[in-house]
């Protein structure tokens, strides 16, 4: 029970969007090489740009801000494509079928 | 089947297979006052069953490829395609993106190229006419009744 | 009574799309029907995509030119947003005459965008007519920008840096009188959109977005506007403009439709005002070596909040490049948006929220 490289993150975007109007804008995924993966948060709150970031294994299963958030979870789905990362309850196929390998991984050669 | 043959005036079929818009906002171009191509007796219909010509926009995205062709094939005999667009005729510039197949040829035949990133409406007329003139060849319309 | 007919019918599923007339591009809904009314919709992506992150990735300079190519509706919105945040990587200060520039380029194809939603929302409504006068009004702009650009769909101006090509004084005078006579014309054709029966009786109430729902899903543009979400971009880019969002309350497809017909206003606003205190100056700095660092850039688009995130390492390649599209957060409200509606109000809804599947796929 290591915990998920990304669950305090997770909670502080949902601890900032309950407190006050803030808007998630996008989830950046990048693929950072040799098993290692970065997220950025990246939220709107009185239109100024905040950054929350995690790092972590790349093969580790992410939590989901989906159950909180419903608009990320298309975000998180495209991550699971593109990226090849893994969210809790959250299924990949929103771009790519299956069976495709995520074309934004480092160590991949691609097409 | 005949009767509508006889006619004269082919139906047009549109499909966005993965391209940017651009060229399939010039084909609605096409529809609207300032070019409008209904003049050449041609019209756009939505239905491949009723169709004779289908145009194609688009690289052709590994998830159309399959519903392309099923377009295609829903399409009374005789049938041409027209590849409106440099990513529909040829792939470029999403030529090595990972998820198109490069162009229509690579999943249906075609038979007119029209050439443009975005095509310009002009080009675009050049090209549907040259479809219409060669279907009326294949289907022995001649194309002085079809200005009727 | 609705009880009893709850217990009489039964659910059916009905594709719509990717092929339908009432789509200018690949989008399929699974919808969920008891009898006329749909209770549910499912959206599948993936028509449309092509892969554009990765390839972005391959040549910074190459990349402004392919990702103009990520959408023909708001081409230049990307470009300007990718040359943003390479600008802001190599710390290099616009001239002023070029942001300029940028900013007629972006509200004409702002004003192109949302006259070609509103005909698409007139021709879904069936009302044809008035679709070919919006079209033919979209033509004299797409005439405009031609005449400035040499193209009319992506009009590579952008350069990193500030712009390629030059406004020359007879093209301003071209371009305020445009303005003057498209606000004549297009005042007759709002009157169309606000008042006439037809229209107001297919979307009045139609695909209801309470702010609530809006928050949850976190839409932008034009779509959140409507819904009482008072937020706009250009309110911190237009610093020195006479300039203020539209806002409606009432979040459904008429809502949509008017903050539409009312930032074409006062995008011909924006254009003129713009065009008359142009200033002078140089086109664009030039820029050294390769990028590094990174940075995220958001712009107004037609369709609402455009975000560019960049990473460079120093080398000809960028190392990461994430778009965040309007539509990418806007369509994905479909689904909240359909529940309880009529199967034939689907057309018109799914046009209401301007979608836009090239933007949304990349």
């Amino acid at each position: 029970m290591s915990g998920r490289s990304n669950t305090e993150t997770v909670a502080r975007v949902a601890a900032m969007m309950r407190e006050k109007e803030t808007r998630l804008v996008t989830i950046v995924a990048a693929d950072e090489g040799g098993g290692e993966m970065e997220l950025i948060y990246v939220l709107d709150r009185d239109g100024e740009l905040i950054t929350l970031r995690a790092r972590g294994r790349r093969d580790e299963e992410l939590e989901s801000l989906s159950p909180a958030y419903k608009g990320a979870e298309n975000m998180e789905r495209e991550i699971i494509d593109l990226v090849g990362l893994s969210f809790h309850g959250v299924r990949g196929g929103l771009f790519l079928g299956p069976g495709d390998d995520p074309p934004l991984r480092k160590d991949d050669k691609g097409a | 089947m005949n009767g509508r043959r006889e006619a004269r005036s082919p139906w047009i079929l549109h499909f966005d297979t993965g391209s940017c818009n651009g060229c399939d906002i010039e084909i609605w171009a096409l529809l609207t006052p300032k070019y409008d191509v209904e003049r050449f007796g041609m019209m756009n219909k939505g239905n491949p069953k009723h169709a004779d010509i289908l145009l194609v926009t688009g690289p052709v995205t590994k998830k159309c490829a399959s519903r392309l062709k099923n377009l295609y094939e829903q399409m009374p005999d005789p049938k041409l395609v027209v590849a409106c667009g440099d990513c529909a005729s040829t792939g470029a510039p999403f030529v090595g993106c990972y998820n198109t197949c490069g162009g229509v040829d690579s999943v249906i035949p075609v038979d007119v190229y029209v050439p443009g990133c975005a095509c310009r409406p002009e080009v675009l007329i050049d090209g549907v006419v040259m479809a219409v003139d060669k279907w009326r060849e294949i289907t022995g319309a001649s194309s002085e009744g079809a200005r009727s | 009574m609705i009880k009893e007919r709850d217990e009489m019918s039964r659910t059916t599923i009905i594709p719509f799309g990717p092929q339908h007339p009432a789509f200018l591009e690949p989008l399929n809904l699974s919808l969920k029907l008891s009898e006329e009314t749909v209770i549910g919709a499912e959206i599948n992506y993936g028509y449309n995509h092509r892969g554009l992150e990765k390839a972005l990735t391959s040549d910074f300079r190459r990349s402004i030119y392919m990702c103009e190519r990520v959408c023909g509706i708001c081409s230049f919105f990307h470009s300007t947003a990718y040359c943003q945040s390479l600008e802001s990587l190599f710390q290099v200060q616009v001239p002023e005459r070029a942001r300029y520039i940028r900013t007629i380029m972006m509200e004409s194809q702002r004003l192109t965008s949302h006259l070609l939603a509103l005909g698409h929302t007139a021709e879904a409504i069936g009302f044809e007519s008035l679709f070919m006068q919006l079209f033919r009004e979209r033509e004299s702009i797409m005439r405009m920008v031609n005449d400035i650009s040499g193209n009319r769909v992506h009009y590579s101006m952008n350069a990193i840096g500030g712009v390629r090509r030059d406004i020359s004084a007879q093209q301003r005078s071209d371009i305020v009188s445009r303005m003057d006579g498209l606000e004549v014309r297009f005042e007759e054709l709002a009157k169309i959109f606000e008042k006439d029966p037809t229209i107001r009786a297919r979307t009045v109430g139609k695909g209801v977005l309470t702010p609530e729902i809006a928050r949850s899903y976190g839409v932008v543009g034009p779509v959140a506007r409507a819904s009482g979400i008072a937020q706009d971009l250009r309110e911190t880019y237009c610093q020195g403009l006479s300039f203020r969002p539209v806002v409606r309350e009432e979040g459904d497809a008429y809502a949509r439709s008017m903050v539409r017909v009312e930032e074409i206003l006062r995008s011909i606003d924006l254009i003129r005002q713009t065009a008359s205190e142009l200033p002078g100056g140089a086109l664009n700095i030039p820029f050294r070596g390769r990028p590094t660092g990174e940075t995220f850039t958001r712009l107004e688009a037609p369709r609402g909040e455009l975000l560019y995130y960049v990473r460079a390492k120093g080398t000809t390649d960028l190392e990461r490049i994430k778009i965040k599209t309007p539509a990418f957060v806007n369509v994905a409200a479909l689904s909240a948006m359909v529940p309880g509606c009529e199967m034939a109000d689907i057309p018109v809804i799914t046009v209401s929220v301007d979608p836009c599947i090239c933007c949304t796929e990349r």
